[in-house]
This record gives C-alpha cells, structure tokens and sequence, in this order.
C-alpha cells in the first residue's frame, strides 16, 4: 500500500514547531497556537487504540473517547455517515480505504505515522516451537489440518490485517492484487480464495471477545494460534496466570500496523487541530507508547521482542486490495 | 403446549431434592420477593439480575459488598444490585416470552447470567422467530467452568484414564455393552449406568447433548441440521440415552443421591458416570455434595473420591457471560449499573472469590490454584478441546430431537384422593378450587410432557376404595403407551373426588411392587406419588413397622449390582404432607422428592417431576 511510503517519520519535522505550543508530557494544552480554546474534544479511536485513547482522555478532561472497529468506522465514512467526533485516531490502511474509496466529504490530511506494531501471532510453548516441522507462518498453519487459529472479525484491524499478511505468506510476496486471488500461486498449490475460505473456516467460534482473550481465559482449549497486535497482546498477557508461557510469534513477511490520526468530516475546526496537536505531541506519544505501541524515540513497550526491526513500509497491500479482502471474506 | 414449551416454561421454585436443594446445577430458586441480607434499595437505581443457581451465593455476596461500596453510584445516584436465581433455561422461556409475570417470576432483570453463552443463543433465536430483535447481546464470560464425566476413582482407573483418553463414543459401547463392568474385571459393579439431566432445564444437560452430538458426526464444530438428521447420529444419541438411569431437573440430584450411596457403601451401584460441571465435582469431593452448607453440616469427604474424565472428543465451558439485556424495559441508568458492577467482578481481588467457590476465573490475571487441583479429582490443565456452541436453529433442533431420542419411561401416576384433597387450595380464601381440583390439572397438564412411546398408568389411593369399600387403592388405567390413551387418563384423573383416608405406606409399597413386578430395562421405570397428609390408614399401631418394612424393601430393591431400580418421585402437596416422610421414599430408591407446600404451585412441579423421564 502506499508503496514505500517513507519510513516512519514518527513524529514529523512539522511538529517540532507545534510542539511548542505543549507542555510535552502531560498532555494538557498550554494553549496559545489556536484560535480559541474548545471545550470538548471528541476522538474516535479504532479498538486497538482504545486504552491508548483512554490513557490520553485521562490526562485531559476535555477529551471525550469513542471507541469503535476500525472496519465499522470505515463503513459509515464511505457511506457518507457522519461521525459526531472531531478526529479518527486508526490505523492507516482503513483511513486510506476511505480517501481512496469514499464518497462523502473527505477525510483531512492524515498524520504521519504517529506509532506502529507488528502483527504477532500468540501461542503456547509447545505450539510455536514449530508448525508440522516448520516455522511457525500462515502458509503452514494454513494447511495443517486441525490446527485452530484464532483470527479475529474481518471488521477489526487484527482481522484484517492477519488475512492480508496470510496472503502474502501464500502468494509469496507482499504486494499482490486481487487478480492474484483466483489463480494458483507460483510453485503450485490451490487459489489463494480457496486457501483462505479452508483458513478461515478452520477458526472456531468462541464466546470471548477476541481469541487471545480466550487463550489467556482457557489457555489451549479452544485456539492454537491467536492472531493479534504486539501492542494489544504485550498490554493484555501482562500480569496474567499466562505471563512467560504464552510467546509471540513474528510471521514473516513482517506486517505492521501503522496509526495515524485525521480530521472528521464534521469535525469541530478547532476541537480537531486541538486533538492533531495532542497526538502528535508528547501527550499522545506517552499515551501511545504506555498502551504497548512503538512509538520513535521511546522506549520499546515491555515484552516486545527487540530482536524484531520493523520494516520501512508496513508490508500490506493497498487499500483496494484490503478492502477487497474483506468484500470477499467477511 | 408442546412439550418443549411446556418443560422449557416451568419455575422450579418449590422444587427440592431429596436433599432440599433444588435446581439448575445448583440449589433452588428464589423465585420473587426480596434476597435475603441485601437489605433496602431505597432510592437507588436497582439493578436486578437473574442468576444460574448455582453462583447466586458468589452473586450475593459480591453484590452486598459492592452495594455498600462508593463505586455503587451513577451520575451521582446509587445503585442497587439485586441476585435472584433463576435455572438458565427457565429465564430463557421467561425472556423470550417478555417476562410477563413479575409477581410470580421476580422482577424484569437487567443482567441475566445464564451457565451458558447457549441460552442467550437461544433466546434470541425464539425471538428471531417471532421477528423480534435479539435482547442478549454476545458477552464475555467472567467465570468458566467445563462440563466433565464424573466417575468414581476405582470406575475410571479400571478404564486406564487418564492414561487412556475417555469419550462419549467410549461411554455408548459400555452402556451397551451385554458384560457391563465384568468386561473390566469387576462384575460386581453391575451394568454401565449413565446420569444425565434434562436439556430443556440444565446447563449440564445441554452441554452433554452437544457434546454426544459432535462425537457422533467426528467433528468439533459447526454441528448442522442436516448433520442432527443422519441415522447414524440419531442413532448414537439414542445408545448414549439407552445407559441413562434417568434424567431431573439438576445434576444435584445424581450428586446426593451418589453421596447417600457412597456413606452406604454402594456409590458404585447407583451410577458409574455423570456428566456435570467440574466445580460440582470439586464440591462433592470436598464433602459438600450439593455446593451449600447448611447450618450444623459440616464437609466430609466421601469414601469413594470422583474423577473428572475430560472427554477426549473436547468439551464445552460453562462460560457464565454476564449480560446487559437489551429490553425494552432496561432504562438507560439501569444499564449503567449493571456495566459498574460488571467491571466490579472482573476485578481480580473479586475473581479470586470465584476460584474460591470452584469456578475458574474469567480474569486472567488471577492465577488457577485451590480448589481446582489434582487432589480434588479435577485437572486444571484441561481441557485442551472445546466443542463449538452449535447455531441457535441447531440448538433449538437439538432439543426437539432429544424429546425423541431420549430413553422412554414407565411410570405409574399414584393420586392421593383422600378427603383433605377436598379442602380449598388457597387455604386463606376459603372458597375457589380445592387441592385436588390444582392437582388433577396439574396431572393433565403433565400428561403432555410425556414421550408419545411412555408407558404410564394411572392409580389413586385412599381407604375403603371400590365395590366393597375394603381397598386401598384402585388402577383406573393400567400401563400403556399413553399416545394410545392420553384421553382414557384425561377423564380419569377429572373422574376423581375426595374420599377417605391415607393409607400412604400401603399404597406406596404396593405401587413399587407392581411396576417391578413388569420392570423393564430398557426403560426408567418409576413410581410419581402424590399426598398431602401423613399415613393414615385407621390402624396407629403399626405405623412404624410399616414404613421399616417399606424403606427396607425400597433399598434392597435399588442396591447392588443385579438392581431392578424403580424410582419412586414424591410430591409432597400442601402444608400439611409429609414431607420428612416422602424424602426418605425417595432416598430408598436414589429418586427425589418435590414440594409443593403451596398447592398453587403444583402445576409447575408437576412439569418438574415429569423432567426425570
């Protein structure tokens, strides 16, 4: 997508003037760049966004949080909902499924990259020591029989996002479109349509709200595999009866989630460059950072793995194809 | 009403077992009025909640101590937590049906938390059928507990678990197996005996239904319709129900039945498996069989441990979801202060109170320790399969073919027609029906709950009976497929009026004896006696050496390995039965008595009774 897109420039040259404006750490605004001091500041935020949203809510009592499925929030901007908040903090993929895609009032200028995290898969010990004799990977876990792998709605950006990389495991490369989905990839094996129905029609339905929450409830019973985000799974197996026993597993090819913020169409003027200084700034930098994401030039969140670099683009394929993807599949 | 929706519409409120607990897979409900100890609301927004039995106490006192918490506020008001219990399956009908008698059901809950994520399924899918919106939204289970085969130590270890993976495909060749134990070296112990409980009322049941299903087809997941249609499925489900001793209400029954037998020496007679919930078997490996300690009692582990055998087919969670009704009657406050206290028991100092009481923690921050170990019969590493909850139609289909495939009965309905029969029913109003007026609809009633291929028949009992007035009791429909003579019992039983006295132990005595005399093993076979006094059959003096004789000949009868069981279900109706009496009845044949000390009630317990078969 967005092919090679610069590598991350977390937090741009830009900002550095606007930072200013920031006491940079506690989020609150000192005021004085804006034209006038709104009272509310209303953000949307895609669900694995939520407690980095609240993390910053709470140091600012002006901002009011909603949270919501990145894939449900895309919907109703391409249909031409309105939203009844200012900015949209999501990962860049579904705000670019709606520059692209949409047909109601535009979206503003996106951020740069405000944080990034790898798409992991979690597994118990015994699991991701190996895959039939394999690395752990999609293409394996794919076709193994009787594996369960815990992959999430395709509305969520784990979802999605896991399917698109399992594509690029398949196909065998990063960028593919969707005129790759019908034919046989190189080197032989079923369409990648097939492949994927077979894969996701192997993910058991669970009461719990995502499949790492029900590893962490349940351990092995009822995944073997949960699909998800370094962020949210570092934040959510910390301090569990799971700690040290549940690993995260890096498939290749590397894919990350990249966040960034935009103005909503009917967004407040003020309210929403009130809410682009805070993310932009060290308030939302800690936030990001606190809630487990990978934020430049702080610390790397506890129990990321630091042998894993992150590659300059976010190895997935463009919008279309995502949201195509997700037409197919959901 | 179809039988489904008559047993699925029941309020086992008055119901108690043969040791006066009651329902779902835990003790009974409380059908209205106030919970004990919580005190007054006030003005505080109440939050009334509809619980599974068998956590109302864990319930309670979370409640309690989040009531008298500062957290208990919503914009500035406080809020009120109220626990009723209610059996999962009974607030399902009564939730589909838009809860409709508050007086007789209890109030109109705000949260419901059902044993199972599958009930809510099943809600949403009778409304969904009447083109309703769905009212129980998916929710996360803030406690789990898997459904687990119960055998008694010796049982399991003569079947090399757990080195050698158990299923249910393992259980139907044992059931149907001619050798029965002898085929593992130990004849003594009989023929297979299976418990199961009713679908249509518990948790437990449901879950074993679901799990036998996908062991017949191989499959974990996405069980169908057309899967539920196969004969060989069909046929699966119907050896599995061959083995069944018989069915009830609650898997209590079955664990103080087993725990009167194991102090006699006989646990391995009554029954070989069970399938229930792991913290129930924890429980009765404690020495507290039905999960509450009375006053006075005190826990004594049994003679005879259970293991929990995690069938190797995967298994189900009991997963406990804590539900925020979507309802027309749930205000915007209401919900708000079931969210507070639902983020309240998923705090990990209030989750360690659910480990506690056996349940495993939904947080996961809590770690599994005491009392889920391996020193209490249950293993804390499995299960490592879940079955999938099947599709709500697939649920629904489930149950409508379990009507079928259960395991048919014979059961004699034993009336008392005694002259007390004849006072009124509501004893303060004077007038209105009489008690056997109630009874004799109830009987009707329960008529229908039968299985087209039941065998029942029907006796009354009183003295100075028939031609020459010297009877104890009269057959007015002997035996017999009762879709051939459902209308022959419906005049019947409206033919009868008050008479004489209650020669209880006589017609108690000769009941058992005449089913046994035509016993049937391919069938439960059983005695239903309903009475509202003491024995009174003009002869005082040998009261006492009677009922000896009687209990006496009911154990011998349902012990050891060559028993021919006929379980005898007492109803205990109205204040003045004999309640302490009927109990005994039941425990000589491992059966359970039922109250109704409020004859008004007698319609819904009948229904429960009826869920044996």
């Amino acid at each position: 997508m967005l092919a090679l897109v610069a590598a991350v420039a977390m937090v741009g040259g830009a900002f550095a003037v606007r930072g200013g404006a920031f006491d940079g750490g506690d989020g609150s605004a000192a005021g004085g760049l804006l034209g006038s001091e709104p009272d509310v500041l209303r953000l949307h935020c895609a669900t694995e966004l939520a407690e980095a949203c609240a993390l910053l809510a709470a140091g600012d009592d002006r901002i009011e949080v909603q949270d919501e499925r990145a894939g449900l929030t895309t919907d109703a901007l391409l249909s031409g909902a309105p939203l009844s908040s200012d900015v949209w903090l999501a990962p860049r993929p579904w705000v670019e499924q709606v520059r692209e895609l949409g047909r109601g009032a535009p979206l503003g200028e996106p951020t740069d990259v405000l944080a990034r995290s790898p798409l992991v898969l979690a597994a118990f010990d015994e699991a991701a020591t190996g895959c039939a004799g394999e690395p752990v990977g999609w293409r394996c876990i794919g076709g193994a029989s009787g594996v369960r792998p815990g992959i999430q709605p395709l509305d969520d950006t784990a979802g999605l996002f896991a399917l698109a990389q399992a594509g690029a495991a398949y196909l065998g490369r990063e960028s593919y479109a969707t005129n790759d989905f019908e034919v046989e990839p190189e080197g032989g094996g079923a369409p990648f349509v097939d492949w994927a129905a077979d894969l996701l029609q192997a993910v058991p339905q669970a009461a719990f709200r995502t499949p790492l929450a029900a590893m962490l409830a349940t351990e092995t019973a009822t995944f073997d595999f949960a699909a998800t985000i370094e962020a949210v799974a570092t934040t959510a197996i910390a301090g569990t009866r799971q700690e040290g026993s549940l690993r995260l597993i890096y498939p290749l090819p590397m894919a990350t989630v990249d966040v960034v913020a935009v103005a909503l169409p009917d967004a407040d003027g003020d309210a929403a460059a009130a809410l682009l200084e805070l993310l932009e700034g060290g308030a939302g930098a800690g936030a990001l950072a606190d809630a487990g994401w990978r934020v430049e030039d702080r610390p790397l969140p506890p129990g990321a793995d630091a042998a894993v670099g992150l590659g300059p683009d976010d190895g997935l394929p463009e919008a279309g194809v995502l949201a195509a993807l997700r037409s197919r599949f959901a | 009403m179809s039988r489904r929706g008559r047993l699925a519409a029941v309020v086992l409120a008055a119901v108690l077992s043969a040791s006066c607990v009651g329902l779902d897979d835990g003790e009974e409900d409380e059908a209205s009025g106030p919970v004990s100890g919580l005190g007054d609301p006030g003005d505080c927004i109440v939050v009334d909640m509809a619980v599974s039995s068998e956590k109302i106490d864990l319930l309670t006192e979370l409640a309690r101590t989040f009531n008298d918490s500062d957290e208990a506020q919503v914009g500035g008001r406080c809020v009120f937590v109220e626990p009723r219990s209610k059996a999962s399956g009974a607030a399902a009908q009564l939730l589909a049906d838009g809860w409709q008698n508050e007086e007789a059901e209890g109030p109109q809950p705000v949260v419901w938390s059902p044993a199972s994520n599958a009930w809510g399924a099943i809600v949403n899918q009778r409304l969904d059928d009447r083109g309703e919106p769905p009212m129980a939204p998916a929710s996360e289970p803030f406690m789990l507990t898997p459904l687990v085969i119960a055998m008694p130590e010796p049982m399991a270890d003569a079947l090399g678990y757990p080195e050698t993976p158990i299923g249910y495909a393992d259980i139907v060749g044992l059931s149907q197996s001619e050798e029965g134990w002898a085929a593992y070296g130990h004849p003594e112990w009989g023929p297979f005996r299976l418990g199961k409980t009713n679908p249509n009322f518990s948790t437990s049941g449901l879950s074993a239904l679901i799990a036998q299903s996908y062991a017949a087809t191989g499959t974990t997941r996405g069980l169908s319709l057309e899967e539920l249609a196969r004969p060989d499925v069909i046929a699966f489900g119907e050896a599995v129900e061959s083995g069944v001793v018989h069915y009830g209400d609650i898997t209590m029954t079955f664990l103080n039945n087993w725990f009167r037998a194991d102090q006699r020496g006989t646990a391995l007679t009554y029954v070989s498996a069970v399938a229930v919930e792991e913290k129930s078997l924890i429980d009765y490996n404690l020495g507290n069989p039905d999960g509450v300690l009375d006053p006075g009692e005190e826990p004594r582990p049994p003679r005879i441990p259970l293991v929990a055998v995690y069938p190797k087919e995967g298994t189900l969670f009991s997963d406990n979801p804590y539900i925020v009704l979507d309802a027309p009657w749930v205000d915007e406050d209401e919900a708000a202060g079931a969210a507070a206290f639902g983020e309240f028991v998923q705090r990990p100092e209030n989750q360690q109170q659910v480990l506690e009481f056996g349940f495993r923690p939904g947080n996961p921050e809590v770690a599994i320790g005491a009392p889920i170990v391996a020193a209490n019969g249950v293993d804390p590493a499995q299960p490592t399969a879940t079955l999938e909850v099947p599709d709500p139609p697939v649920l629904v289909d489930l149950l409508d073919r379990w009507g079928d495939q259960r395991k048919k009965a014979r059961v004699l309905l034993v009336l008392d027609i005694s002259g007390s029969m004849g006072e009124p029913a509501d004893g303060s109003s004077g007038g209105g029906p009489t008690k056997l007026d109630l009874a004799k609809e109830a009987a009707i009633g329960a008529l229908d709950d039968f299985n087209e291929d039941d065998e029942v028949g029907l006796r009354v009992f009183s003295t100075n009976l028939g031609p020459s007035e010297e009877e104890e009791y009269l057959d007015l429909v002997p035996l017999t497929r009762i879709g051939d003579i459902r209308e022959q019992l419906v005049t019947r039983i409206r033919d009868q009026f008050p008479t004489n006295g209650t020669p209880l132990y006589t017609a108690t005595g000769t009941a058992y004896d005449a089913v046994l005399a035509e016993y049937d093993p391919a069938r439960i076979n059983a005695v239903v006696l309903l009475s509202d006094g003491v024995n009174d059959d003009g002869q005082v003096g040998d009261d006492q050496e009677q009922l000896e004789t009687l209990l006496a000949t009911l154990r011998a009868g349902s012990e050891g390995q060559a028993s021919r069981p006929v379980r005898v279900f007492p109803i205990a109706y109205g204040e003045e039965a004999d309640l302490a009496t009927l109990r005994r009845i039941a425990e000589g044949t491992n059966a359970a008595v039922y109250s109704a000390r409020d004859p008004l009630t007698i319609d819904k317990v009948f229904t429960a009774v009826v869920s044996n078969f």
